[in-house]
């Protein structure tokens, strides 16, 4: 049976559109790098380059949505840890600016997206560990 | 926030899954207002008052709120 808990509710539709964001992330990341080794050249380059990027917004409104179902509790340690991911992530890539000043080699923007997740799971761990 | 909620709760004899159930919210919430690490507001507070037919101040110590 379902749970009538709306918290609940909210996790389970996160979660399912999470599984399928992804799912079709890998499928077009896929489908993208091979039309691009293929040698594929103008502007439709561009477009193919592109087309992971839609499960990615997909998932962005997943934690918007996310962030309008959980209880009271729940969304302060969401936005907490957020703030905590932005706050670190912006230190982290501002200093590593500078270091490039210094000669240190040039990161891809990838590297931003690495950062930013990480940050957000050890601040979700730490902070639910300390509410515990 | 100081409270009796871990008291009543298992004077109506139900779990924090079930208290949670009760007024829509995450078990994780229970624990945390039980282990006073969060003070809910007041429109939680009232959920509770319900469930355990009490006032919000026989429920939550206001002295010691911050």
């Amino acid at each position: 049976m379902k749970s009538q808990n709306p918290v609940h509710r909210a996790h389970r539709r996160y979660l399912i559109t999470l599984i399928v964001a992804m799912v079709a992330y890998i499928a077009l990341l896929f489908t993208s790098i091979t039309l691009l080794n293929g040698g594929l050249t103008g502007p439709m380059r561009l477009l193919v380059a592109l087309m992971p990027v839609p499960p990615i917004i997909v998932v962005f409104i997943a934690v918007l949505q996310l962030l309008q179902g959980v209880d009271e509790f729940e969304r302060r340690i969401l936005i907490e840890s957020l703030a905590l991911a932005a706050g670190i992530t912006a230190v982290v890539s501002v200093t590593y600016g500078f270091l490039e000043n210094a000669g240190f080699p040039t990161l891809s923007a990838w590297w931003t997206w690495t950062v930013v997740m990480g940050s957000w799971g050890v601040s979700s761990i730490i902070l639910r560990a300390r509410y515990r | 926030m100081k409270n009796r909620l871990r008291v009543l709760r298992a004077e109506l004899d139900i779990s924090q899954a079930e208290l949670a159930d009760r007024i829509g919210v995450a078990r994780q919430t229970i624990v945390a207002i039980e282990g006073e690490k969060y003070a809910p507001s007041l429109p939680l507070a009232f959920k509770l008052s319900r469930v355990f037919n009490l006032p919000v101040e026989q429920i939550f110590d206001p002295e010691s709120a911050e």
